[in-house]
């Protein structure tokens, strides 16, 4: 029985019903006009060289920054004590993820009625990253995988050693599947197939946290702990493992934190995905690539073009980023080794990933998001109306100068959270404050290059 | 005391970076404004040719602004029917005429635009039916919320359902001939209309023949609509997803907002 719905699972991922159109919903974002792209871009090029000549005679050497435990405040003392509010959190996550893979597979098959291709593309991967800015990890309080395996109670001693060898490159892996389904599969909204493939990854962590451990599988293999692990270094607050709440100026965690090669990789990783998500759908893209961006079929077209392209992606930004260390190494003579400097400077590169992903998300999230409303009331697209909401229609006379701005502006913030980050992170290199300058101008070119890059994707006609 | 310093100078330099920032967004607003002090009613007017069925226009982005009249020529080398997202506008476009399309920009947005190929072949069809004893009624209006289901019986033709023809419109009768606000419907007996205010409507169905000319009498029936919905201009009519005839993007319209 078991074995013919397995295979019954597996028919129905292969095969697939005709891609809907474009997604779901059309695209009405507009891209920046082009003095706004002149203007983030100055504005970037200016903010580094003032930020650049204000260390020029700095003498201090230190990593450290403010701080404040937000326990000391006794009301989110007691909040953060009580239990039974974690718990509701945990069963709310459960609930949600349990109606995701039901809405998916039993319910109608058009995506802008089904609550699973909205809320996990637009509300879960286009905007709970705000949460983590603002609120630190919050994926290790929601993630319903975890949250799962500890309601059921599953026995916590691991049945095998999980191979060190490994060390997060499964996590790397799964994320590179996740960001193909997003930007290179035809029909990633389509709900029955959301459904399934949610179903089926949650069998592979469920197990996987069963054979290795949970907090092994979690911190190696599970991408999106992964990934929302490293935001948390550039949040405002953050939970310590001595049970500190930390208040502390946005991007400063990215100072105490070091990563490894493949936590390197997983980095550079966010950063060319989001970029290449930009590029895809530029009529530029289409230009380079030699096929027709209109008339065609959609996704099918560029299948075997975008599968290379996202590979390809990671192999630029990583050649680019290691040509600017290799650049750095040489003009200050030091003795580190190159990979040595790419694991201390990495850290400074996230603050302009994620501020790219806030800017590329925003009218998707803005607009496509509004179909939530409808959607808690309808979730299967069955016509309930369960909070009386499913007639909601979506407010789409949007305020684009707002939203340009928004763009702009948030772009040109994280770059230069970016640029005094990096600075930082050569003190701890170089005790030579003229070596710390110098070996600015890699890291600086680097970032004027994806900020102007960021503000160019989004001021491109695109389709 | 030297860090103090750093510090105070970095947020007296993030702050300066943000109002130079606001206070060239406000200028080249202004600068833009005072250039165009009257451009309501601006007519921004398009030439567009549909050549195997691809816009000619390169890139194919017709742009205007909040306020502008957009006036569309459309040429065709195929018979099909031009869509515009959002703005619900459709038009039948024949080979060898120039069929216009005029609207008020109304919303801003990029909107997609897409042509759906009817695959009837109406004008041999023509020459064999005979729609002397042609007939539509309509059966029943079925309201849900703000969204209506009408159905219709067509009688006195003898060709299959697949080549069946008609226009049905909302709140306004139809006219004898090119009609280019109608809705077309090919090939059902029944069409589902989204996002109905409340109040009471009148829908209108009458058959055509392949040149869009009425072939029967008008029928119609009224129904009323109890739930209250919010209103976005031009967001009326908004027909869902299309059944027969995979749409094709051919390019995009991008309504601009007024700076």
């Amino acid at each position: 029985m078991k074995r013919i719905f397995f295979v019954t699972l597996l028919l129905q991922l292969l095969l697939l019903p005709n891609a809907y159109a474009h997604g779901f919903g059309s695209k009405i974002d507009l891209p920046i006009p082009a003095y706004l792209y002149w203007l983030g871009g100055g504005a970037a090029v200016l903010a580094s060289f003032a930020i650049i000549s204000l260390f020029v005679n700095r003498k201090s050497h230190d990593n450290s920054y403010w701080k404040y435990d937000l326990r000391n405040i006794s009301l989110i003392n007691s909040i953060y004590e009580n239990k039974s509010i974690l718990n509701v959190f945990k069963i709310f996550s459960v609930g949600l993820f349990i109606l995701t893979i039901l809405t998916g597979v039993l319910g109608s098959q058009f995506p802008v009625s089904n609550f699973a291709p909205t809320f996990v593309w637009v509300i879960w991967w286009g905007g709970f990253i705000w949460l983590h800015i603002l609120f630190g990890d919050s994926w290790n309080f929601v993630n319903p995988w975890k949250n799962l395996y500890e309601l059921i109670k599953f026995n916590e001693k691991p049945l095998r050693q999980y191979p060190e060898k490994f060390k997060s490159w499964p996590a790397f892996l799964f994320f590179l599947i996740f960001a193909w389904v997003e930007l290179v599969y035809p029909n990633p909204a389509d709900p029955q197939f959301l459904g399934n493939l949610i179903f089926l990854y949650s069998l592979v962590v469920l197990l996987g946290m069963r054979v290795f451990g949970k907090d092994k599988w979690l911190e190696n293999c599970e991408p999106f702990t992964v990934f929302f692990n490293f935001i948390s270094n550039f949040s405002l607050t953050r939970v310590t493992d001595s049970g500190k709440i930390l208040l502390r100026p946005i991007g400063t965690g990215l100072l105490d934190v070091r990563f490894r090669f493949d936590q390197l990789c997983f980095l550079i990783l966010i950063l060319s995905v989001v970029s290449f998500d930009g590029l895809i759908s530029t009529l530029f893209w289409y230009d380079v690539i030699g096929i027709e961006a209109f008339g065609g079929s959609g996704r099918y077209d560029v299948l075997y073009v975008n599968t290379v392209g996202i590979i390809f992606s990671f192999l630029v930004f990583m050649l680019v980023f290691y040509s600017c260390i290799g650049i750095l190494k040489i003009i200050t003579q030091t003795k580190s080794s190159i990979n040595e400097l790419a694991k201390i400077l990495i850290p400074s590169l996230l603050p302009i990933s994620i501020v790219y992903h806030l800017a590329h998300y925003s009218a998707y999230f803005f607009l496509n998001g509004q179909l939530i409303i409808k959607l808690i009331s309808d979730p299967f697209g069955f016509g309930w109306d369960i909070f009386g909401t499913s007639s909601y229609e979506i407010v789409r006379t949007i305020d684009f100068l707002l939203l340009w701005n928004y763009q702009v502006v948030v772009i040109v913030i994280g770059h230069i959270i970016s640029i005094y980050i990096a600075h930082r992170l050569a003190t701890s290199i170089f005790k030579d404050n003229k070596k710390v300058i110098i070996s600015q101008f890699p890291m600086l070119l680097l970032m004027v290059g994806y900020t102007v890059l960021g503000l160019w994707l989004l001021s491109s006609p695109s389709i | 005391m030297n860090s103090q310093n750093n510090k105070i100078i970095i947020i007296g330099i993030v702050i300066l970076l943000a109002s130079i920032v606001s206070y060239s967004l406000i200028n080249s607003n202004q600068e833009q404004q005072s250039e165009n002090p009257e451009t309501i009613g601006v007519v921004k007017e398009f030439d567009l040719s549909i050549v195997e069925r691809k816009l000619t226009l390169d890139p194919p982005i017709i742009s205007a602004e909040i306020g502008d009249t957009v006036l569309l020529r459309i040429q065709s080398d195929e018979e099909l029917m031009f869509h515009i997202h959002e703005y619900n506008h459709e038009v039948m476009v024949m080979p060898g005429k120039v069929q216009e399309l005029s609207f008020p920009a109304t919303i801003s947005g990029r909107f997609e635009i897409e042509i759906h190929m009817e695959e009837h072949e109406m004008s041999d069809m023509d020459m064999e039916i005979d729609f002397s004893n042609a007939k539509i009624s309509i059966n029943s209006v079925e309201v849900m919320d703000n969204m209506v289901t009408v159905n219709v019986e067509i009688e006195g033709i003898m060709i299959d359902k697949s080549g069946i023809h008609w226009h049905l419109k909302l709140d306004e009768s139809l006219q004898e001939k090119d009609d280019h606000a109608a809705i077309m419907v090919f090939g059902k007996d029944n069409y589902m209309l989204h996002g109905i205010s409340k109040g009471e409507h009148t829908v209108y169905v009458a058959l055509v023949n392949s040149e869009h000319e009425l072939v029967s009498d008008i029928s119609s029936q009224t129904f009323i609509i109890e739930t209250e919905m919010e209103m976005n201009p031009g967001m009326n009519m908004e027909e869902k997803e299309e059944e027969d005839g995979e749409p094709i993007l051919v390019g995009f319209l991008e309504v601009m907002p007024k700076l």
